[in-house]
């Protein structure tokens, strides 16, 4: 409609809400920026990577630095790996590492720009119920981005959908799940009329 | 299985697939091959000044071992290294700014290609007139032939680290020179590797042509002086021993290369 530059018109962005809870991060960084193509460095070892915020801050002991790194790496299932490069990771490995570089800037919100978009089908499918998970341990506040309208259903307990490039309004939508949840919460009646309401959105949105 | 465990086990799919080194077999074949065309040519020609036989050559070289190796081969050696130096922080100073500066990028990049435009041997002989035959009149022309590579692919290395890790650097809160330090330089270094795997067998050409123009040692100046005494195997003794200098310069360079880019495996 608007931009026949952009091919997606429609960006639902939904932030998951919890309780803050101690960050144990350090410093003041506004938001943890999580990237859809890893952007890990390929000259670091996967632990050196996740350590990046934490050496750019400074005024950190190395021993405290690589003791935050081993234990994030274990919070994400990687432990084990931190002396691997990430040309030797799977994607899904390599996104994961992402999400520990993402929490080591200690930020309160964090922002994942279709950090799943990049990876095969099921691997997403994996990641997606690994990422409620790992929300559930801190209950950070997390923006996530994302085209596809299962997986923000999938996700999140507020949806705002975008129909305009560039953006002129969010429409907001409550995702009637609970936490927490599983595959078969998709096949709910809810889940799956508030998919097809959305849907439409888009799809009137797209003429 | 867990979740954990099943994307681990999808790893197994994508690992490391490294390539086999290449075989050196096909290239030495050649090189025989090429070697005994050579001495048939050559044989058949029979004419020593012209095209010596390979075999000529070697013989030759053992001859004049004693200037070849004694005096010869260390001035231009020695103008090489000092040739390579000034070219690689020349050539690196200069991608540096252009980078750092859009505005010295736009008043330098199209004065370094115009400087390659400019035929060296007509340059020469002003060189000549400002250093006379000391050493800074091959070094000169050295330099114009080498800095070249270095400022060009390193510039484009500088260009090709994508925006997302700048812009990421960024979100943690990254001065520019934590930005410079952590990310330029590990991901301009493939880049600097390839630059100089171009330039040490330039700089060999350069000084060997900084020579002939003006200089009174070095194989250059000695393929030279053979040439005007007809000597053909003569002529043609300096020149295997740039090549193979030049040539024990890259194999230096790729041992480098390999220790530094350790990180690097298959593309």
């Amino acid at each position: 409609m608007e931009d026949p530059e952009v091919p997606f018109r429609e960006k639902p962005e939904e932030p998951f809400r919890g309780k803050a809870g101690e960050t144990g991060g350090i410093g003041n960084a506004r938001c943890g920026y999580m990237p859809q193509q890893d952007m890990l460095f390929p000259w670091r070892t996967v632990a050196e990577n996740v350590r990046l915020p934490l050496e750019l801050r400074g005024g950190m002991q190395e021993t405290e630095m690589n003791e935050r790194v081993a234990e994030a790496l274990k919070d994400v299932g990687l432990e084990g790996w931190g002396d691997k490069l990430p040309r030797e990771l799977s994607g899904g490995m390599r996104q994961r590492a992402s999400f520990a570089r993402t929490l080591m800037t200690g930020a309160d919100l964090l922002l994942l720009d279709e950090p799943f978009s990049a990876l095969d089908y099921l691997t997403r499918l994996t990641m997606r119920e690994w990422l409620l998970e790992q929300w559930e341990k801190d209950k950070k506040t997390v923006l996530f981005i994302t085209h596809d309208v299962e997986e923000a259903v999938f996700l999140s307990n507020r949806i705002l959908a975008v129909e305009h490039s560039p953006i002129r309004e969010l429409r907001e939508y409550k995702v009637p799940l609970s936490y927490p949840r599983t595959e078969s919460a998709l096949a709910a009646p809810e889940a799956l009329a508030l998919k097809e309401q959305l849907i439409r959105l888009f799809r009137e949105a797209g003429k | 299985m867990s979740r954990t465990e099943k994307l681990q086990k999808n790893k197994k799919r994508d690992a490391g697939m490294t390539r086999r080194k290449d075989s050196s077999l096909p290239a030495a074949l050649l090189v025989c091959v090429f070697l005994f065309a050579w001495q048939a040519a050559a044989m058949k020609m029979s004419a020593a000044y012209i095209l010596p036989s390979p075999v000529r050559v070697v013989v030759r070289l053992w001859e004049l071992r004693g200037p070849l190796f004694g005096a010869h081969l260390p001035a231009t050696m020695q103008v090489v290294a000092i040739g390579l130096v000034i070219s690689i922080f020349l050539g690196l100073g200069l991608a540096i700014l252009m980078d750092f500066s859009p505005v010295a990028r736009q008043a330098l990049y199209p004065l370094i290609i115009a400087s390659q435009t400019i035929p060296t041997t007509a340059l020469a002989p002003l060189f000549v007139l400002w250093f006379g035959y000391s050493i800074w009149s091959r070094v000169l022309v050295t330099v114009l032939f080498t800095f070249f590579p270095v400022v060009v692919t390193v510039y484009d290395g500088f260009r090709a680290i994508p925006v997302e890790m700048k812009e990421l650097m960024d979100t943690y809160g990254a001065t520019p020179a934590q930005v410079f330090l952590k990310l330029k330089i590990p991901a301009v270094l493939p880049y600097f590797f390839s630059a100089l795997k171009m330039a040490v067998p330039l700089s060999v050409i350069g000084a060997a042509i900084g020579e002939w123009l003006g200089a009174q040692n070095g194989l250059g100046y000695f393929s030279r002086r053979m040439m005007t005494q007809l000597d053909g195997a003569g002529v043609f003794a300096p020149i295997l021993l740039l090549s193979i200098a030049a040539e024990l310069l890259v194999v230096i360079v790729g041992l480098l290369e390999r220790h530094f880019l350790f990180w690097r495996g298959a593309e």
